[in-house]
């Protein structure tokens, strides 16, 4: 063990440094009256070298496989590791940038909200790295604790407050029962490093271990959204502004979800097999009143958030005992696929949302009036509903059925299949109203601004490339795992 | 001048992608075209291209292409061009390229989704990947979905949301079984693949066959529809805006029974060969439940939609025979049914153009107002009829003589349809041309309706004079698949009575082969 800082050592802590800078400054920026700094350059300024300097790293442990550690106490270097960070990253940053939108210029707290961006994007790179139980709760704890915040941060509005408090009770619970799990693998093992409790737990006492790993899968159900722990998903999606929505949606869910995935396939991969009853139970719930109570919402965001509740459990069948051993590529590739898809849904409901909440009447006649924005949406649509064009939805579809096939899940793969009939059912109800012709009374050109064309072009840009490629990810993921 | 197959075959899917990019293109204000210019340039393209194949068949060789797209997966974009789907890319292509002269004038969007679904039904004709077939067999979905709603009223929208559930609901089982399919010859190959060819060679254990087939077979009934799949079809029909049933009646059935025979039947034949007496009489009951709804209808375009589930029923049970001359007859109904859907629909949109009304009843006495009107329905209700000397009398005689061997009940029953087809059909022209006729004006047809009429009226003709022309296609193309020689049905396990008897039957039951 090497404890001396030296130049690798360093690499290690840089884009970590560089996002807490970033808070600094943007709470710095939220104190002062006059010279404001613009968000969008200070989004820029932070998170473009924390993205290129993970993308140094990433390629600076390309070449070598083997993962090792360069220190017990922080990240573990596996190349799976380094690359899920720097998707991480640039989902981030490509969240971040919709703080910068016009329409949140003038809101209190603007500075501080970027702040809390900084800080949880922090929380959630270290989570996903870390080898210790301790920091592992605590990374979780920062983006979590920076979440609730974010969703209150809309201070006009009393919806978001309610919100806020259902999301930290919620979340608290979560957390505590998180906390409990480790601190009974603590009794038994002495030991909060990944590798020692590994070895150790096969011969501790298995029934503190089970309860240990039932109250974490209980308590990473509650923190994904997952039913029957789903209560504040859909009020908290809908309140929020959309720029958090997006965040909570999309970056903060792939961390926790790679992060919990992580965990169970590095400490709890012998035991995880007695809850698959449990997990099972878990997934079709959510896959079947996800997307029933999706169908009946009055609100887009509202009828995304149930919406996302039935695709984590998607790709949830991950935690599934024999597909975590064998199919890891299933969990990520649609993980993958559905984070850069809710980006693009909500950057594109950011664009159109005015107060708070989205009726789904808003979007009628979107394509006559904004082809771009109409077309992206449409698209996007129609991939979460896994039509063509965009076939990478289907195909990360059909890796998750092809690994349930290979796993033996037949009446899960029907249920998964179920749920997306019931999925197109609404996804199709958006679709209509996005291509039904406007009245005239409600004919509003929608205005986008430069930087969600760019941020929604390179999204539905990967999306195509990979639907013409789709080897160079799904080979990719494969060779990384 | 040596063409290249593949050459062809991407230039032939290219051709109306292109088409339909520029068409959205314009819908964005993004360039400056006229839309049905364009939808008619495009048209006529894939129909002069699709004429090369044959030639390219000949000359180039290998009727195979293939591009890698995901290998690991065994996924490629492979295409082959055997002669039915060649015919039928042939068939499809000239209906929309009908279709856009009776409907001239429309957006940009319009046309572009109406490519859209021609490019679904070209390349699902073509492909013989599995993964990439149901590419285009879903691909279809959303530009039905917007041409139903985006142009249409609350019905349609209605109609749009049952036929888009009903179909997902129908290709997500073939989406499981795919999948199924290439994890099996995953099992024991080692590797995925998703090539029909590489599955032809696979063996399937007879219950993984009939779980599988009954996958596709789900999918391609609810496309198709055979009964008790059907129930979306009427409401699709009857409230598509703008004469698009006659795309929908004309053209998207064929995908069903395409896949029956070139899925179903092909890759699991033992599991088939079980399921034959079932789809006989679902096809029989299909024939005779459609023509009984469709004497009672009271709409124009309800009595044809039934008569369409009852035409389709023929084709079904030219299937479920399982052998080369009943297969190539049901293969052969396809293609008559298109020709005569067509020809119905078009008529039916030109009435409710002209009088605004769906009924029936408020039709009377047209033959004294619209010769020409009335020429071509009386042709095309007596095509429906299979007269002698239709493409219809071809298709459908040689499905229930094939059937009669295998299935003689059933068949006595499905002849009933026959019979019922003529009561409607006929108790419809009657109606609507004869008797008093009504105030209003009822202006003959327009030039445009004149071409397309007489240019189906002509084909119908013309190939149930000569059958052989594309029917000689279908058998080979059947026997090929089946591996079984045309004439091998007739055997009878009787050795003795063998000879006497199979010249017997050739003789009564292959009119066409008389003409050898």
């Amino acid at each position: 063990m090497n404890s001396s800082v030296n130049f690798p050592n360093l690499i290690e802590f840089a884009p970590i440094a560089l996002l807490v800078l970033g808070g600094l400054w943007s709470m710095l920026r939220a104190t002062s009256r006059e010279n404001k700094f613009p968000i969008v350059a200070l989004t820029n300024m932070f998170f473009l070298p924390t993205i290129l300097w993970q993308g140094y790293v990433y390629i600076l442990y390309l070449p070598s496989s083997d993962c090792y550690h360069v220190s017990s106490i922080l990240f573990s270097r596996e190349l799976i590791v380094l690359f899920s960070q720097l998707i991480f990253l640039i989902i981030a940053y490509l969240a971040a940038l919709n703080f910068s939108e016009p329409k949140y210029q003038n809101k209190l707290g603007l500075g501080e909200k970027l702040a809390l961006v900084f800080f949880a994007t922090s929380g959630g790179y270290v989570l996903l790295a870390t080898q210790n139980l301790v920091t592992w709760y605590l990374s979780l704890e920062i983006l979590a604790i920076s979440s609730y915040a974010l969703v209150g941060a809309n201070l006009t509005s009393k919806a978001s407050t309610e919100a806020a408090i259902k999301y930290l009770i919620q979340g608290a619970l979560g957390s505590c029962l998180i906390l409990f799990s480790f601190a009974a693998i603590y009794g038994v093992t002495a030991s909060f490093d990944f590798e020692v409790i590994k070895g150790l737990l096969s011969q501790a006492d298995r029934s503190v271990v089970l309860l240990s790993l039932g109250f974490f899968i209980i308590g990473l159900s509650l923190k994904l959204g997952l039913v029957p722990f789903h209560y504040w998903v859909a009020d908290v999606y809908q309140a929020a502004e959309s720029a958090t929505t997006n965040y909570l949606a999309s970056v903060v869910k792939f961390a926790v979800a790679v992060a919990g995935f992580l965990i169970i396939s590095e400490v709890f991969i012998d035991l995880v097999g007695s809850f698959n009853k449990l997990i099972w139970v878990i997934i079709v719930l959510s896959i079947v009143i996800g997307n029933l109570l999706a169908i009946v919402q009055k609100d887009a965001k509202r009828m995304m958030a149930y919406s996302a509740i039935a695709h984590t459990a998607y790709f949830s069948i991950g935690f599934l005992e024999p597909i975590l051993k064998v199919f890891e590529q299933a969990f990520y590739a649609y993980l993958v696929f559905y984070t850069i898809l809710s980006l693009i849904t909500f950057t594109a409901f950011d664009a159109l949302e005015e107060d708070s909440g989205l009726p789904i009447s808003s979007l009628r006649g979107l394509i006559y009036r904004s082809p771009f924005l109409g077309t992206v949406l449409l698209l996007a649509m129609l991939s979460l509903a896994g039509l063509p064009p965009i076939f990478f939805a289907l195909l990360a579809k059909v890796f998750v059925l092809k690994a349930l096939l290979s796993a033996g899940y037949i009446g899960l793969a029907s249920v998964i299949l179920l749920g997306t009939v019931l999925g197109c059912y609404y996804y199709f109800k958006l679709i209509s109203l996005i291509v039904s012709p406007a009245e005239d009374d409600t004919f509003r050109p929608v205005y986008i601004t430069p930087v969600k064309v760019i941020s929604l072009s390179l999204l539905m840009l990967t999306l195509i490339y990979y639907t013409i490629y789709p080897s160079r990810i799904f080979d990719y993921l494969a060779k990384l795992i | 001048m040596n063409f290249n197959l593949s050459i062809v075959l991407q230039v032939l899917l290219l051709t109306p992608i292109l088409g339909a990019v520029c068409l959205f293109l314009k819908a964005g204000k993004f360039c400056e075209l006229r839309p049905d210019w364009m939808y008619k340039f495009v048209t006529w393209s894939v129909l002069l291209i699709s004429f090369f194949i044959p030639s390219a068949l000949l000359l180039g060789g290998i009727g195979l292409v293939e591009f890698a797209w995901f290998p690991s997966m065994g996924i490629n974009f492979s295409f082959y061009a055997d002669g039915l789907s060649y015919l039928a890319i042939l068939f499809t292509a000239f209906i929309f390229l009908t279709y856009g002269l009776l409907n001239r004038g429309q957006s940009a969007g319009f046309y572009g989704n109406l490519l859209l679904i021609e490019v679904s039904l070209i390349g699902l004709l073509l492909s013989v990947n599995l993964l990439v077939f149901y590419f285009f067999y879903e691909l279809m979905l959303f530009p039905i979905f917007y041409l139903m709603t985006a142009n249409g009223n609350a019905a349609s929208k209605k109609a749009a949301y049952q036929f888009l559930l009903y179909t997902l609901a129908g290709s997500l089982c073939l989406l499981l079984a795919i999948i199924y399919c290439g994890y099996s010859y995953y099992q024991t190959q080692g590797y995925f693949s998703f090539d029909l060819s590489a599955l032809l060679s696979h063996d399937f254990s007879l219950q993984e066959q009939s779980y599988l087939f009954l996958g596709f077979f789900i999918a391609f009934a609810v496309k198709s529809p055979i009964f008790p799949f059907h129930s979306w079809l009427p409401a699709t029909y009857a409230n598509a805006p703008k004469g698009l049933a006659i795309i929908f009646a004309g053209l998207l059935f064929q995908a069903g029974i395409y896949g029956l025979f070139r899925f179903n039947l092909i890759l699991f034949p033992e599991a088939f060969a079980e399921f034959a007496p079932v789809l006989a009489v679902l096809a029989t009951i299909g024939i005779v439940y459609g023509a009984l709804l469709a004497w009672r209808s009271k709409s124009i375009r309800g009595l044809m939609a039934y008569a369409s589930i009852s035409h389709v029923g023929f084709s079904i049970l030219g299937l479920a025979s399982m052998n080369p001359s009943g297969v190539s007859g049901g293969l052969l109904q396809i293609f008559s049914h298109i020709l005569i859907a067509v020809g119905l629909f078009t008529i039916a949109f030109a009435m409710e153009r002209r009088n605004s009304s769906e009924l029936i009843s408020d039709f009377q006495g047209l033959a004294s107002k619209a010769p020409v009107f009335s020429f071509f329905l009386i042709c095309f209700s007596l095509a429906s009829i299979s007269l002698p000397l239709t493409i219809s009398f071809v298709g459908e005689f040689q499905v229930l003589a094939a059937s009669f061997i295998k299935f003689p009940v059933i068949t006595c029953f499905a002849l009933l349809g026959v019979i019922l087809g003529a009561v409607y059909m006929l108790g419809f022209c009657q109606q609507v041309l004869f008797g008093e006729p009504k105030e209003e004006e009822f202006k003959d047809l327009n030039p445009d309706e004149r071409v397309v009429l007489s240019s189906l009226l002509v084909l119908i003709l013309v190939l149930g004079i000569f059958p052989r022309l594309i029917s000689d296609i279908l058998t080979q193309v059947a026997s090929q698949q089946l591996k079984q020689n045309p004439l091998e049905i007739f055997e009878i396990k009787d050795q003795q009575q063998k000879q006497k008897k199979t010249d017997g039957l050739l003789l009564a039951n292959f009119p066409i082969a008389q003409h050898e």
